[in-house]
């Protein structure tokens, strides 16, 4: 080949030519326009409808632009701070169960020494968490069956209870059932991001201690649980964020009831928009449902990011 | 030197232009919607009108009792095609499409998509079954069943038919949401399965549940579907049970009142066996239970006006019985969760002495326990306080209706569908063999007659006393009704507050 052949465009100066210039001056353009096109139509797009929707009157039949009409019934709504309240109680009870149990899972893991078993223990654990959601919810619905459910009956034959309770009967112990079922998928999550934690902690650090003869607790509250902080706040907040917006377990479980005990905020707005065909409230509550979370994401990852720069100091 | 055998940078560029090219109209794509005057005209090219007696109904006497009663065993079989009962159904022409439909639109279609309520099987919904085989079988037209549970299933209908989609063709409409559908002009309209003398050979309650005029894109009333399935609800005792209590079993037949209801509550109190159960978990089954206690009272939600009114004396007096029954232990306090299942799942278990629910039931129950010691079939009771009591129960019907946004083939196939629902064929095999309501009067006249089904007297009777009321927006008040009915339960709120809340929704959002 010369160098003219080398250095010339293969394609030759006609369309295709310029054509094959364009792309090899615009290459990075090129190759991002799909994924570009993509989160567009994925993500921007359904956002802004959402916007729109949500200034929408859609009671009854029609649909007219009212731009305050959606958001000022969500303030004078009580079913809408009931729902408040409850996905709260449910988040924050999902959070601390699963954290605090994933915690145990994490040190029980860490200690194994043998990585093959600490593998084959890790793998069983995350078996939980592939699970299906909604698969989670009618299973735990079912144990807890007032009727038939397993749990009634082992407690029966322990004694600890005389007969039947109704666990989803009653609106606190719906909403305990439901807290557990979510909590007992998140967990894997948890024990997994926390054992990472563990993991990366020097030994060092535990041999300083030792030396200056630190009991097992002084240990645990002075090394480990320092060190963890990190992996905690990632722990904690991906499990609050998903346990916030929580719909699959909570819905095949108890339906968002009795009489809206557990009827978190997607239960509200999936009662809204697609049962009451309201989609306009429901998009607004929705908008508020993403307000909320990204508030406390960047203020949850800004105190991170300090608590982080203190360690490091 | 570059390796010519290998894919360059503007290679894999090219291939992928064409991919996206590919699959970007590979999701364009036309909804294929017909036009509703090219449908209505091509609906009339159908001639269903034409000898629709003879072909519905006349040719029945041309199916042989006896050949009749060869259905499939429901446990092992999963198809009507070997069964003695459909071979002579296909062999003498029980149900035949009109002559000519072919040379339509409907002509050109191979299959068609249908939504249905539970599943098209033999162990949920052999009948329906029976009718997609036959329709197969006479049109060559395959049908492909999306199975969905009711309460999923309506939502799921809202959203597409909101977004227009074109599939599926049809889909059960559950009877409360008919007129919704209707208002909000989802349905096409089906005139054509219905011409002069259509409804002469069906129960009244057809009419009611297809026959409207809140369309306001269509002038002067319409129908928009034929009938899926009707249930009618009645009484399920376990009298081996009742008796041991010390209660006679037949106390219960004949007339008998919430009195008795309450005592069987008393007599089971203590063991480990439920006296009786309602739904009060999903909008769908509350509206079931709180409908048939409501009727029971002689009480009605439809004023003469036309207004909804939900927080009469009668509706309130539901909710208080309800929770009146929980808070003695008559019924598991659990009925506040109970959803589709639910009691079906109690009652088989051996765990519930007395419930009422929809015929269907019968089949499987009858599977499991002895008719008329292990278990009886009877007419659910009347109240003891109300407007006027009488001893009633639901007729809770579901429609199939045709997808207005279809294209005008899938909508005639669709039509022709109807025709066969319509038949003699597929409303004496919902009552004889699924145990639903037949829409046929013929069909109640014939299984009498040839001793065809178990507790055929107490059916009869329990599906003249069944009683309907439809009206716009229903499911919706149901929706709304739900919580409210669950914290009265609890206690959180009385009875009164609950229904005057669910009052005060129907009157900003129905009754204004």
């Amino acid at each position: 080949m010369s160098a003219e052949e080398f250095n010339g465009n293969p394609h030759g100066d006609g369309l295709a030519g310029q054509l094959s210039d364009w792309v090899n001056d615009h290459i990075r353009t090129v190759l991002l326009g799909p994924s570009l096109v993509a989160l567009l139509v994925v993500f921007i797009y359904p956002a802004v409808m959402l916007l729109w929707l949500s200034l929408q009157n859609t009671r009854g039949l029609g649909e007219t632009f009212e731009p305050g009409y959606n958001y000022g019934r969500i303030f004078t709504d009580p079913t809408f701070w009931n729902a408040v309240e409850k996905t709260l109680i449910y988040s924050f009870g999902s959070l601390f169960l699963s954290v605090g149990a994933g915690l145990i899972i994490a040190l029980a893991l860490n200690k194994v020494m043998d990585t093959r078993v600490r593998n084959i223990y890790s793998t069983l654990i995350l078996i939980s968490w592939a699970v299906p959601l909604s698969i989670v919810g009618v299973t735990w619905r079912w144990m807890f069956n007032g009727q038939l459910g397993i749990v009634n009956k082992v407690l029966i034959d322990l004694g600890i209870l005389n007969s039947s309770y109704s666990w989803l009967g009653n609106s606190l112990s719906a909403m305990v059932v439901v807290i557990l079922a979510d909590a007992w998928s998140r967990i894997p999550f948890a024990a997994v991001v926390l054992l990472a934690g563990l993991q990366s902690i020097p030994q060092e650090m535990y041999d300083a201690a030792k030396i200056d003869g630190a009991t097992s607790f002084q240990t645990f509250w002075n090394v480990t649980l320092p060190y963890l902080r990190p992996s905690f706040f990632v722990a904690g907040l991906i499990t609050w964020m998903f346990a916030f917006r929580a719909f699959a377990i909570p819905f095949s479980t108890t339906g968002g009831g009795p009489g809206g005990a557990t009827e978190t905020l997607a239960i509200y707005i999936h009662r809204f928009g697609i049962q009451l065909l309201d989609y306009g409230f429901a998009s607004a509550v929705s908008v508020f449902l993403v307000a909320v979370t990204l508030l406390v994401a960047a203020g949850y990852v800004y105190f991170i990011l300090e608590q982080m720069e203190e360690i490091e100091l | 030197m570059p390796d010519n055998n290998t894919l360059n940078r503007r290679q894999v560029l090219q291939l992928s232009g064409v991919g996206l090219a590919a699959s970007v109209a590979g999701c364009l794509g036309g909804n294929g919607g017909g036009d509703d005057e090219e449908f209505l005209e091509a609906a009339a090219e159908l001639n269903l009108g034409e000898n629709f007696q003879q072909r519905r109904i006349g040719a029945a006497d041309d199916w042989p009792i006896e050949k009749r009663r060869q259905v499939p065993d429901r446990q092992n079989a999963s198809s009507w095609k070997n069964s003695g009962a459909f071979k002579s159904a296909v062999a003498n022409d029980v149900w035949a499409p009109p002559e000519g439909w072919d040379d339509t639109a409907a002509g050109d279609i191979d299959s068609m998509t249908i939504l249905n309520h539970g599943a098209a099987n033999m162990e949920f919904d052999p009948a329906t079954l029976a009718a997609h085989e036959m329709f197969t079988e006479k049109t060559g037209i395959d049908i492909n069943v999306i199975e969905i549970g009711v309460d999923q299933a309506n939502t799921r209908e809202q959203q597409f038919l909101s977004s227009e989609e074109p599939s599926p063709h049809a889909f059960n409409v559950d009877g409360i949401l008919v007129p919704q559908f209707v208002q909000q002009g989802y349905l096409e309209v089906t005139d054509e399965l219905y011409p002069e003398g259509g409804y002469e050979p069906y129960i009244p309650a057809l009419e009611s549940l297809v026959k409207w005029d809140i369309d306001d894109s269509r002038e002067g009333p319409h129908t928009y579907g034929y009938p899926n399935i009707g249930e009618a609800s009645m009484g399920h005792l376990r009298p081996d049970l009742v008796e041991e209590q010390g209660i006679d079993p037949e106390r219960f037949q004949g007339e008998w009142t919430w009195d008795l209801l309450e005592e069987l509550g008393e007599a089971f109190k203590g063991t480990d066996i439920n006296a009786f159960a309602y739904y009060a978990g999903t909008s769908t089954y509350l509206a079931y239970s709180f409908r048939e206690l409501l009727f029971q009272q002689g009480g009605s939600m439809i004023r003469d006006d036309g207004r909804i009114v939900m927080n009469s004396p009668a509706g309130v007096r539901v909710i208080r019985k309800m929770k009146e029954w929980r808070d003695k232990g008559y019924v598991p306090s659990d009925v506040i969760s109970y959803g589709e299942g639910d009691i079906v799942d109690l009652y088989g278990s051996g765990k519930l002495a007395y419930t009422t629910a929809f015929s269907d039931f019968i089949p499987r129950l009858l599977q499991e326990f002895e008719a008329g010691s292990e278990y009886q079939v009877v007419v659910p009771p009347a109240a003891t306080a109300g407007p006027s009591p009488t001893q009633a129960g639901l007729v809770a019907p579901n429609t199939t209706s045709i997808n207005r946004f279809s294209d005008t083939g899938h909508k005639l196939a669709a039509m022709l569908y109807g025709d066969l629902k319509l038949s003699y064929y597929t409303q004496w095999l919902e009552f004889t063999y699924e145990g639903n309501i037949s829409y046929m009067d013929q069909v109640y006249t014939d299984s009498a007659e040839n001793d065809f089904i178990t507790f055929g007297d107490s059916i009869g009777e329990a599906i003249q006393n069944g009683q309907l009321e439809l009206f716009p927006q229903m499911a919706s008040v149901f929706q709304q009704m739900l919580s409210p009915v669950q914290r009265a339960l609890q206690g959180e709120t009385t009875p009164q507050d609950a229904m005057d809340q669910v009052q005060d929704f129907v009157d900003d959002e129905v009754n204004n």
